[in-house]
């Protein structure tokens, strides 16, 4: 991690629904949706939250935006709190951390033209006088690969990717210095993922931002990812650099997960990955294992681990682990040597990269009122 | 593995699926053939509108004639499924053809209890009493390793998570050892941990059954894992066909190049990927020449006018490109870069 000021700090962070169960509703109980995370999130720098269905990642992103109200924690936007701020200062905090979610048909509104979706923001946050919101909302345009004669359509006369295109000016219009981003390529073709994760990766060296990137898929996070963030049944069970956690995972539970992904290697030996496989389903959250929450699923378990919740701790090299036995587990053999690409096979590939680096709009170049990233960026 | 084998299970020969539509006829799916040999697992791989759920769709004929027109001829043991009457083609469904789908949320049906579902398909096809059926299908949830099956044949699929659904939904698929099994997607819905047990049963199961696969998936990481030949998709057509070692090794269709280039890696490595620029032509409105022309780095002024053939670029390995082999293609842009 960097010394310099976070731009967002996040502090146990707790959001617990209830929820009624049993014969028609009358019993109650409480669902622990996230349950104590903390993180940071640097400047130029993204934050992955990782996990399957269930494990919280998504309720994170709607607290540290306070979309909904946390049951406890502190999320601090430098120097304000933005959960104890009243109305009109949220809505001034909103400027500067803004949400892209998964669903590019669902996020915008269908009776709204894209240049009347991106003049919005304009006018709530003051961003632009008034004269220059139309020149504004083409830029901003430019700024995402679209041209400015789009102004006009609506969402429906967009294609997929074009629409998250969209969604992620529409964040860019308030000048948020943090953008979190909720699965925001998981429902895109692969070629269209790559287009929007290269979009991505562009502003932010631009621009400076600050990303929260939710995702459940570990190879998009590891291409897209500084810091990553492991989530299981609400609680983070490993956090640290990206290379150190998805190159070599410490928890079991992190393990598992890298194994479980498909590799585009033909005729691997998949026994040594059967081996590491997790066996079950993640429990409900209703009820929650006792203990290390991920002990009923874990191949190391042993009784400390039914009975007794670990910490995150020191790992070494930046990494923070909550298990009992990590040091004692063998190190895994990191998924870099598998992979070799014939060389007229990677040659081919640049042409594609080039090609399309080429044909990116002169205007990604310019963008006059952007942040200034320098004082920021990280070491 | 077409040596060994005279007569594939299933030949798909010059499919064309088309819907009238208000911009004119879509064409899903514009003459597409392969064949799929007994025990052998076929990938098709291809992104969102390529057409390879309609193909597979045709193939179970679960596509209504009218709205949609359908020509060529779908071989399977011998009958034509085209031409086959529903009360035949009834017959085999379930029982020598069976298919899985993307959401296990959604096809079984929540007013029955599995049991009851999956027991109809044995006392369908098998004639098997009720009993007789309670007792096989409890044998086979056993074997998709369902905890408690003798509890769960009672329940409802409201009880289950999708991982679960999705192997009760393998379970029905094989009550009756089908010759050829189509999964369309079946782990795209599911969390990775997950996908791994539901991938590694039905390697299981195609090495216990000796079912022939024709796998349908976006992803190219299920199809290392799971695939003997892969049939990649685009805008309707195939346009490259390869034993999967082959393919990976060095594909001969720019297509290809573009979609392995476009995956991030878990082990890091390139700064930028390869995005494939541009959108899929639309079904009703195909360009002339090639339909990849317009995304790809590679087009000459042929590729714009001349609609290329699917040819044999390496034995076994099929590629519809001016262009390939794709290895010279290589040499040339060096070339190029050099002077």
């Amino acid at each position: 991690m960097t010394t310099t000021e976070p731009l967002l700090r996040a502090r146990g962070l707790v959001k617990h629904f209830a929820v009624r169960t049993g014969w028609l509703g009358r019993g109650q109980s409480v669902v622990r949706a996230v349950d104590g995370v903390d993180f940071d999130v640097q400047a130029g720098r993204t934050f992955a939250l990782v996990g399957e269905s269930g494990c919280g990642k998504s309720t994170v992103a709607r607290l540290v935006t306070r979309l909904i109200e946390p049951t406890a924690g502190s999320v601090e936007l430098g120097k304000d709190n933005l959960l104890t701020a009243d109305a009109a200062h949220l809505r001034r905090l909103r400027g500067r951390i803004q949400l892209v979610f998964q669903d590019p048909y669902g996020s915008l509104n269908p009776r709204m033209s894209a240049g009347d979706m991106l003049a919005e923001p304009l006018r709530l946050h003051q961003v632009v006088p008034a004269a220059q919101r139309e020149s504004r909302v083409a830029e901003l345009l430019a700024q995402v690969g679209l041209r400015a004669e789009m102004a006009t359509r609506f969402p429906h006369e967009f294609s997929g990717g074009q629409r998250q295109r969209l969604a992620i000016a529409r964040a860019l219009a308030a000048e948020p210095r943090i953008i979190v981003l909720d699965e925001p390529v998981s429902a895109l073709d692969v070629s269209i993922q790559a287009q929007i994760l290269n979009l991505l990766a562009d502003l932010q060296k631009r621009l400076g931002l600050g990303y929260v990137f939710i995702s459940h898929d570990l190879a998009v996070v590891r291409h897209i990812a500084t810091e990553v963030g492991v989530m299981y049944l609400g609680r983070m069970v490993e956090v640290g650099p990206a290379r150190q956690v998805l190159g070599a995972p410490r928890h079991p539970y992190s393990r598992a997960l890298l194994a479980a992904v498909p590799q585009p290697v033909p005729g691997l030996d998949l026994k040594d990955r059967e081996r590491r496989q997790l066996g079950g389903d993640v429990p409900s959250p209703l009820a929650p294992p006792p203990g290390c929450t991920v002990h009923t699923r874990c191949p190391h378990a042993d009784e400390q681990c039914r009975t007794q919740v670990p910490q995150l701790q020191d790992a070494g090299d930046g990494v923070r682990v909550a298990c009992w036995h990590w040091a004692r587990l063998e190190q895994q053999a990191s998924v870099e040597s598998v992979i070799t690409v014939h060389p007229a096979l990677s040659r081919l590939q640049r042409a594609f990269r080039e090609g399309a680096s080429s044909a990116a709009p002169a205007s990604l170049q310019a963008t006059p009122s952007a942040p200034n990233p320098a004082s920021h960026h990280p070491s | 593995m077409r040596d060994a084998t005279p007569a594939p299970l299933l030949e798909v020969d010059g499919l064309r699926v088309g819907f009238a539509t208000h911009a004119g006829l879509a064409r899903a799916v514009d003459g597409v053939s392969f064949s799929v040999s007994r025990g052998e697992t076929l990938c098709v791989v291809g992104e969102s509108g390529c057409g390879k759920s309609v193909t597979a769709l045709s193939i179970m004929g679960l596509v209504a004639r009218p709205p949609a027109r359908i020509d060529g001829q779908i071989r399977f043991e011998g009958q034509d499924l085209l031409t086959l009457n529903a009360r035949s083609l009834a017959d085999l469904r379930g029982n020598r053809l069976a298919m899985i789908f993307q959401e296990p949320m959604t096809s079984l049906n929540p007013a029955f209890t599995v049991g009851a579902q999956l027991s109809e398909v044995l006392i369908r096809h098998r004639g098997l009493s009720r009993e007789a059926a309670r007792e096989a299908v409890i044998g086979m949830l056993e074997r998709v390793r369902i905890p408690a099956p003798a509890q769960r044949f009672d329940e409802y699929p409201h009880r289950m998570s999708g991982g679960m659904r999705q192997r009760i939904m393998i379970a029905m698929s094989l009550l009756c050892e089908p010759a050829l099994l189509i999964a369309d997607e079946p782990t795209t819905a599911l969390d990775v941990t997950i996908q791994a047990q539901v991938l590694g049963l039905m390697r299981q199961l195609r090495s216990e059954f000796g079912t022939a696969i024709v796998l349908i998936t976006h992803d190219l990481g299920v199809v290392a894992e799971m695939a003997d030949r892969v049939v990649v998709m685009y805008a309707g057509q195939v346009v490259e066909q390869a034993p999967v070692k082959a393919l990976f090794a060095m594909p001969q269709h720019p297509y290809t190049v573009g979609l392995m280039g476009a995956i991030p890696s878990l082990s890091g490595g390139e700064d930028r990927l390869s995005a494939i620029e541009g959108l899929v032509p639309a079904a009703t409105d195909m360009p002339e020449g090639c339909r990849f022309a317009s995304r790809c780095p590679f087009s000459e002024a042929r590729c714009r006018t001349q609609v290329p053939a699917l040819q044999e670029v390496e034995p076994g390995h099929w590629s519809r490109c001016w262009r390939a082999p794709l290895q010279a293609l290589a040499a040339q842009i060096d070339t190029v870069a050099a002077s």
